[in-house]
This record gives structure tokens, C-alpha cells and sequence, in this order.
């Protein structure tokens, strides 16, 4: 990863274009296919508690999230700038649910 | 023909005809057709609240009846709020400005640009066409609060469908000036170099981008409700109606900042040009908008005190109502501070501002009053609520708006106003408007009760005082546009920075060309208020 690091494009220059090749992002495409499959295994096997199967299908789903922002939406390249303005819209995103939640259950 | 030689065509002279402006993909013509379809509207929703005070001259039925009322305040309200307020500042000044003062020649996405346009227009003709099909227009009141809004035989499906595509029209902007902003401020614009009005843009599209979609999913389970039963917000179904009031607040919370944020940006551009003085604290200026687009998103539940909503949940919201005070005051003081010393030229556009600075005041601290959990039990849904807000919208925001638009008519239309004629009826609209909404506070701390078309004789002297206050601001409304037309006709010539702007758009002819500059514009070093420097005045 060390060497695509140098290619990275300047903040705002939309003419420069980091090229990364085809091997890597099927590599990342099966890592998904995997994490799918063990969503599904999860599931399939009733591993005892439904909230542990729940638990673990929501932390493999985050994570595909995670890879599929960084990876193929090329956050990881870009200007930091977008992956804090990313964060904060997660953070509203919880804000709202918990807010929202705090009323429900002390109501 | 020297003349034509020497002056490039401007953005009216490149084409002509009406398609040439229906679907132009040039961000000034966006912007004017979004203007003329802005101010038809507010005179339509004017019209209507003027109607409204008239009902309440006297106690009792004057000119109509509770429902055909309910009706026009909610019809006054959504027109006023999804048609005026939310899409006046960025949709007009923003489209018409924003690449200019960066430096650029549109915004990033100019045919989504024309879309938006486009969606507004058809959310318009839903609003409109809810007055004659079916029962008539909605009568719950501008936020549909649900049990009723699904109950009423009222044309309430319409008017949310109508809330909902003038939504997409509102996230479609906000998208198109973030991306803007990223990526085509000129080579030398740095974030720190833009102007005020763009950091306030960028403030408010990041609202109407991530906000606007909560309130459009949340029209359409309304209308879900109404069609199909489904008991998301029916206690007899297992519902719940202080979540639909924890929806529409989420969004139309944020959504009040959509509206006086860009107005804010407004002022921060007159002031220091008619101070003739640097801004003071650019940055904490700068930043202050992000505080309070953020902060903004925090505060929803202070609409919903006297609903039912739990107690820890009250005070929560009520402490955080009190954090967006801050950043609000950051910008006052610093605006007062800029006059401070500053050569002061009054002219209208800075009239409107200095009025703007009072009203947004009096609105602002009658928020404090009602964000504090003990008055507010006392004074929701009274008139003082209904005083407040228009102190904030109107008093603010409307008044930022018409105060810009004096300060850039030489600048759009390229012949100066009469600015005699425009200070007289900037006098009426103050007088008129004070008269109009003071009354209304102090109606809602004796009690009056807001949203009924009938009140107690003692409330009528107030009443009175009030409608006569709603005639002076009409008539002063009315001078000023009359003025405007007039000026755009016969108005004297103008040059290219007949304040003495220090900002990229007076660097420009006026009207400016097509592509917006006829030279390569000069990014001012340092302050970009810096009026030392500015050697054009």
C-alpha cells in the first residue's frame, strides 16, 4: 500500500486519478463474498442466542461497510477532509435514533 | 460601436427567447427564474396573512369562518416556508452569486442545477392546485402534526406531496454548491479566502442535504397512514404521534437554519462593504455557521415540550437550545463590532441590515424565553410563540433577504435603484413590521392562544394595533417592489462596484457576462473584507 500512497491525487485536483489495479479489487470484492457467507452461516447454524447472531450479522455488515466505503468508493485515497465529513454524518445518524430513543425509554 | 467593442455581451444579451431561459443550464438565469417564482409566491402568501390579520381585527367572525382560517394559515405557512424562506437565499443570491465570489464560471452540476429548478416549480403547482381539487387545502396547520393531519378530509396527501418534491428540489442544491465549493473555488480561493456568504452556503447545503430526506420520508408515511392504515402514528393501532412530531422536528428544526443561515451570510457581506472596514472575526464568523448547522441538529425536541416527551428528555433538549444562542451571538457581536469605528455610508441595503441585527435580536432572545422548560409550558401555542418566530423568519431572514436585494440589483440588473424612494418604504416596512409582530408577544403572554380565527374581547386594542401594522409593512412592501420594477427601467447607470466591494462579484461588469468575468478575476491577498487594500473604490 506504501507505493499507491504516492499516487494519491492532490486535494482538489480532480484531473489526477489514483489507478488501482483490477487483482486488488477482486481480492476486496471476495473478502466481501466471505463476509457474506458467514452473515448467512450465522444465521443458517442458529448459533444459540439470537442476540449473539444479530450481534455478529450487524459487526460483519458494518465492516463490509467500512471496506466497500474505503475501498471501492475510494475514501481511504482522498482528502481526509471527506472521511471526517463522513463521520459527522454517522454521528448525526446516531444522534437522531438516540435522541429520539432517549424519550422512548425514560417516557 | 466603440461601446460594443470595448463591453463584452452580458448573460441577457447571449440568448434570447423563453426556452433560452426555461432550460438554461447557466446558474444567473437559474437563479432569476428561481427568483420571479420566489416573490410571486411570497406575494401570494402575503396576500393570504394579510387576510388572516383582517379576520382578526375584531373578535368574532369578520370575514370568515374557523375552517376556511385553518386553511389559510396553513396554506400562508407552506407557501411561506417551502416556497419562500427555505429556497429564497441560496436558490436566488446563492445560485446567481456563489460562483462568482469563488471565482467560477457555474456550479458543479449545472443541468441538476435546471432540475432543481424544474422540481420547485412542480411542488409550486402541487401547493396550488390543493386550493381546487377536492376539499380544499390542508387545515393542519404547516407541520401536518399527525393524528389530525390523518384524519382531516382536507387535501393533505397534496399539500405533503407538494412538501416532498419541493425537498428533492432543496437536497439537489445543497449538493450542487457543497461539490462546488469543494471543487471549483478558484486557484487562488483558499477556505479562508471566501467570502462569508459562501461559508454560509456551505453551512446551510450541508442541512439541506443531509436533513431535507428525513422530512421527505416522514410526509410520505403520512400519507401512507391516510391511504393504507398502516398505524405508524395511531395510538388505536399501536402508534405513536409524538413520533411524527420527532420526525417533522428533526428535519424542520435544522430546517430553520436553512433559512436564516444564508440571511446571515447576507449581512456579513453588507456590513463591512458600507462600514467600509474590515469584517471582525472572519473566522469566528466562518465557523460560528458550521457551530450552529451543526448544533442545529441537536435541538429539535424544544418544539415538543408540552407534548408528552419524557422529562429527562426536556431538559436535554432544553440545555442544548441554549448552546445554539452562542455561536448566534458570536455573529452579532461581530457584526456590531465591524460597524465599530467603520466610515458608515447608509444606504438601503445597510438599513435592511442594521434592522436585521435588531429584529433577528428581539426574535432571537423571545427564543431563549420559550427554550426555557418553565415559560414555555406558559407560552406555547400563544401568540408570543407565533411573534417569536417571525421576529427570527421574517424580522430576519425576510428582511436580510430584500436588504440584499437592493445591495446587488446594480449587480444583477445593471441600473441602480432610487434610493430615496427606497428608504422611504424601508421606513414603512420597518414601522409596519414592528407595529404588526410586537403586538403578537405581548398577546401571548396575556394568554391569546395562537391558530383560532376568534379571541377575547380584551385582546382587541392588541389585535387592532396589529392588522394596522400589517397594512404599513403591505404598503412598504409593495413601494419597494413598484421601486425595483421602476429602477430596472429608468434607474440611473451603475459601474462595476458601485459600493466599494472588496468581494470577486464587483470585480465583474454588471450584469456580468456569461461566463461570469471578462478577466481573469484577482483573488485578493490576506482578509478578503480587506478594505485597505482596495484600490477600486
Amino acid at each position: 500500500m506504501a507505493d499507491k500512497n504516492k499516487s494519491r491525487h492532490l486535494p482538489g485536483d480532480p484531473t489526477e486519478h489514483l489507478i488501482v489495479p483490477y487483482k486488488f479489487h477482486i481480492g476486496i470484492w471476495v473478502g466481501l463474498i466471505v463476509l457474506t457467507v458467514m452473515t448467512v452461516l450465522v444465521s443458517v447454524m442458529g448459533l444459540s442466542l439470537i442476540a449473539f447472531s444479530v450481534i455478529t450479522a450487524l459487526i460483519i455488515a458494518v465492516t463490509k461497510a467500512v471496506v466497500v466505503a474505503n475501498y471501492f468508493m475510494h475514501l481511504k485515497y482522498d482528502n481526509k477532509l471527506i472521511t471526517i465529513l463522513m463521520g459527522v454524518t454517522l454521528l448525526l445518524f446516531v444522534v437522531f435514533i438516540a435522541f429520539t430513543a432517549i424519550d422512548y425509554l425514560t417516557r | 460601436m466603440s461601446v460594443a467593442l470595448t463591453q463584452p455581451v452580458n448573460f441577457y444579451q447571449a440568448n434570447k427567447g423563453l426556452f433560452s431561459w426555461i432550460f438554461s443550464t447557466d446558474h444567473k438565469r437559474i437563479g432569476l427564474l428561481y427568483f420571479y417564482a420566489i416573490i410571486s409566491f411570497f406575494l401570494v402568501a402575503m396576500m393570504l396573512g394579510f387576510l388572516m390579520r383582517l379576520e382578526l381585527i375584531s373578535p368574532g367572525e369578520t370575514i370568515m369562518g374557523a375552517k376556511t382560517y385553518n386553511q389559510i394559515f396553513t396554506l400562508h405557512g407552506v407557501i411561506m416556508i417551502f416556497l419562500f424562506l427555505i429556497p429564497s437565499v441560496p436558490a436566488f443570491f446563492g445560485n446567481f452569486f456563489l460562483p462568482i465570489m469563488i471565482g467560477t464560471d457555474d456550479v458543479a452540476f449545472p443541468k441538476v442545477n435546471l432540475l432543481s429548478w424544474w422540481l420547485y416549480v412542480l411542488g409550486g403547482i402541487f401547493a396550488l392546485l390543493t386550493l381546487v381539487v377536492g376539499n380544499g387545502p390542508a387545515d393542519t396547520g404547516w407541520t401536518f402534526y399527525a393524528p389530525y393531519s390523518v384524519k382531516t378530509g382536507t387535501n393533505v396527501t397534496l399539500a405533503v406531496l407538494a412538501a416532498f418534491i419541493l425537498g428533492f428540489s432543496s437536497i439537489l442544491t445543497g449538493l450542487n454548491f457543497i461539490v462546488t465549493i469543494h471543487r471549483l473555488r478558484a486557484p487562488k480561493m483558499g477556505w479562508f479566502k471566501m467570502p462569508l456568504f459562501a461559508w454560509a452556503l456551505y453551512a446551510t447545503a450541508w442541512i439541506q442535504l443531509l436533513a431535507t430526506p428525513i422530512i421527505g420520508i416522514t410526509l410520505l408515511m403520512i400519507v401512507a397512514e391516510r391511504v393504507f392504515g398502516l398505524g405508524l402514528f395511531d395510538p388505536a393501532l399501536g402508534g405513536d404521534p409524538i413520533l411524527y412530531q420527532h420526525l417533522f422536528w428533526i428535519y424542520s428544526h435544522p430546517a430553520v437554519y436553512i433559512m436564516v443561515l444564508p440571511a446571515m451570510g447576507l449581512i456579513s457581506e453588507m456590513i463591512p462593504t458600507f462600514a467600509k472596514r474590515t469584517i471582525f472575526g472572519y473566522k469566528a464568523i466562518a465557523f460560528s455557521s458550521l457551530a450552529i448547522a451543526f448544533i442545529g441538529y441537536f435541538v429539535w425536541g424544544h418544539h415538543m415540550f408540552t407534548s408528552g416527551m419524557s422529562g429527562p428528555a426536556r431538559v436535554i433538549f432544553s440545555v442544548l437550545t441554549f448552546l445554539v444562542a452562542v455561536p448566534s451571538a458570536i455573529k452579532v457581536f461581530n457584526w456590531v463590532a465591524t460597524l465599530y469605528k467603520g466610515s458608515i455610508d447608509v444606504k438601503t441595503p445597510l438599513l435592511f441590515s442594521l434592522a436585521f441585527i435588531f429584529q433577528f435580536l428581539v426574535g432571537g432572545l423571545t427564543g431563549l424565553v420559550i427554550g426555557a422548560l418553565a415559560t414555555d409550558i406558559h407560552l406555547h401555542d400563544t401568540y408570543f410563540v407565533v411573534g417569536h418566530f417571525h421576529y427570527v423568519m421574517f424580522g430576519g431572514a425576510g428582511f436580510a433577504f430584500f436588504g440584499a436585494l437592493h445591495y446587488w440589483f446594480p449587480k444583477i440588473w445593471g441600473k441602480m435603484y432610487h434610493e430615496k424612494t427606497a428608504k422611504v418604504a424601508f421606513t414603512f416596512m420597518f414601522i409596519g413590521f414592528n407595529l404588526l409582530y410586537f403586538p403578537m408577544l405581548v398577546l401571548g403572554i396575556m394568554g391569546m392562544p395562537r391558530r383560532y380565527y376568534d379571541y377575547l374581547e380584551e385582546f382587541t386594542t392588541l389585535n387592532v394595533i396589529s392588522t394596522v401594522g400589517s397594512w404599513i409593512l403591505i404598503t412598504g412592501i409593495i413601494l419597494m417592489i413598484i421601486n425595483l420594477i421602476q429602477s430596472k427601467r429608468t434607474g440611473g447607470e451603475t459601474t462595476r462596484n458601485p459600493w466599494g466591494g472588496t468581494t470577486l462579484e464587483w470585480q465583474t461588469p454588471s450584469p456580468p457576462p456569461l461566463h461570469n468575468f471578462d478577466a481573469v478575476p484577482v483573488v485578493p491577498e490576506g482578509n478578503p473584507y480587506d478594505h485597505k487594500q482596495n484600490k477600486s473604490i
